[in-house]
C-alpha cells in the first residue's frame, strides 16, 4: 500500500492522525517568550552603548545620585477580562517575567521602587499583547512601533 | 494583501522583528504541536521552540530558501528536540499533568481524553527516529524527498521508519479503537 493511501485505507490510523494534527491545547507561551527577548536584544542593542562604558556611566550616574533614592510608583491597568499581566520597561530590561502584576476587582497594578529619571515601559497582556498605558502619556521616541508608555520620575 | 513567507523572511532580514512575529504566528501551530508530540512534553517541547525562534530569527541570512522558511525552521526545531531525546532517558509521559491541563482549557468528553492518553502513550512507545519520521510525514504532511533534506536520512529509510511506526501504532492501538 503507498504511504498515501494508508490513511484512507486504515480509519483507525487516520483517526490518530487528525487527533495529531489538532493544534496543542494550551498554547505554549514559548513563542512570546522568544519575541520578547529578541525585543528586549534589539532595545539593547539599539542603546548602542558598549558595556563597559554603560557600566562606567551607570557607576557615575550611581555615585552621582546617591541621594536620590528610588521611590514607588504604581503602574495599573484596567484589563478585567486578561488572565495574565506583566510590566516590562527601561527598568527590568524588556523581561516579561521580572513584574507580574496583580488583580484586583478588574485592575492590575503592580507598586516599582524606581530612581528619578525618564522610563520607557508597556504592560504584556496575557504573555503576548503589548498595551501602553491609557494613564500616562506614549512614547515619542518608540522605534519598534509597539505601543509604549513613559513616566519620569521626578528628583 | 497578505505578504508570502519570503516576502517576510526578507522584511526579518532588514531588522524588521514585526515581520518575524508575522511569521511566527503564521507556523507556531505546526511548529508547536510537532515539538509536543516528539518530545511527548510540554515543558520540553516549550523549551525546545523557545529555543528554535530565537536561533531562526539569529541566523535568518542562512536560510537559503525564504519561501520555505517554514521547512527552515522545522529543522532546527528537529535538531533541537534531537538533542534534548539524546540526553535524557525514555520519555515518560507524564498524563497526570497533561490531563489536568486538558481539563483546565477544554472541558472533554471521557472518552475522547482517553483516546488522545492512549495515542500518546503508543506514540511514546515508539522508537525516536520511527516517532519523528511519522510525525514528519502523516502529521506534518511533508514528502518524503523534503523529510530527508530535513533530517538527513535516505528516502527508503524513512519508507521503513514511517512503515514501522505504522505497523506498531495499529498493534498498540487496535484494543482501544473504536471504530465510530
Amino acid at each position: 500500500m503507498r504511504d498515501d493511501e494508508l490513511l484512507e485505507e486504515d480509519p483507525m490510523l487516520a483517526a490518530v492522525v487528525r487527533e495529531l494534527r489538532r493544534p496543542v491545547a494550551p498554547t505554549s507561551q514559548a513563542a512570546e517568550r522568544a519575541l520578547a527577548t529578541l525585543t528586549g536584544e534589539r532595545r539593547r542593542r539599539r542603546a548602542g552603548w558598549p558595556l563597559a562604558a554603560a557600566a562606567v556611566l551607570v557607576i557615575a550616574w550611581s555615585l552621582s545620585h546617591m541621594s536620590d533614592a528610588a521611590r514607588p510608583v504604581r503602574f495599573a491597568l484596567q484589563a478585567p477580562a486578561s488572565a495574565q499581566v506583566t510590566l516590562i520597561g527601561d527598568f527590568n530590561d524588556w523581561d516579561p517575567h521580572q513584574i507580574p502584576l496583580h488583580a484586583r476587582a478588574g485592575e492590575w497594578s503592580a507598586t516599582v521602587r524606581l530612581r528619578p529619571g525618564r522610563y520607557r515601559y508597556s504592560f504584556v497582556v496575557d504573555g503576548s499583547r503589548w498595551v501602553a498605558d491609557p494613564q500616562r502619556a506614549a512614547t515619542t521616541d518608540d522605534d519598534f512601533g509597539t505601543p509604549t508608555s513613559v513616566i519620569t520620575v521626578a528628583h | 494583501m497578505t505578504a508570502t513567507d519570503a516576502e517576510l523572511v526578507a522584511r526579518v532580514r532588514r531588522g524588521d522583528l514585526a515581520g518575524y512575529a508575522e511569521l511566527v504566528t503564521r507556523h507556531r501551530s505546526s511548529l508547536e504541536r510537532f515539538a509536543y508530540h516528539l518530545l511527548g512534553s510540554r515543558e520540553d517541547a516549550e523549551d525546545a521552540l523557545q529555543d528554535t525562534l530565537l536561533r531562526g530569527y539569529r541566523a535568518i541570512d542562512r536560510c537559503e530558501q525564504p519561501e520555505r522558511v517554514r521547512s527552515w525552521l522545522l529543522q532546527i526545531l528537529i535538531n533541537r528536540c534531537r538533542t534534548r531525546l539524546t540526553r535524557r532517558e525514555p520519555i515518560v509521559r507524564d498524563a497526570a499533568a497533561d490531563q489536568a491541563l486538558d481539563r483546565a482549557v477544554v472541558p472533554d468528553e471521557s472518552e475522547g481524553a482517553a483516546w488522545r492518553e492512549e495515542i500518546q502513550r503508543a506514540l511514546a512507545a515508539l522508537a525516536p527516529e520511527q516517532r519523528e519520521a511519522f510525525l514528519l510525514k502523516h502529521v506534518e504532511e511533508l514528502t518524503y524527498e523534503e523529510i530527508s533534506a530535513l533530517t538527513a536520512v535516505t528516502v527508503p529509510a524513512l519508507k521503513m521508519r514511517v512503515s514501522r511506526a505504522c505497523e506498531r501504532l495499529r498493534q498498540l492501538l487496535k484494543d482501544v479503537y473504536h471504530a465510530g
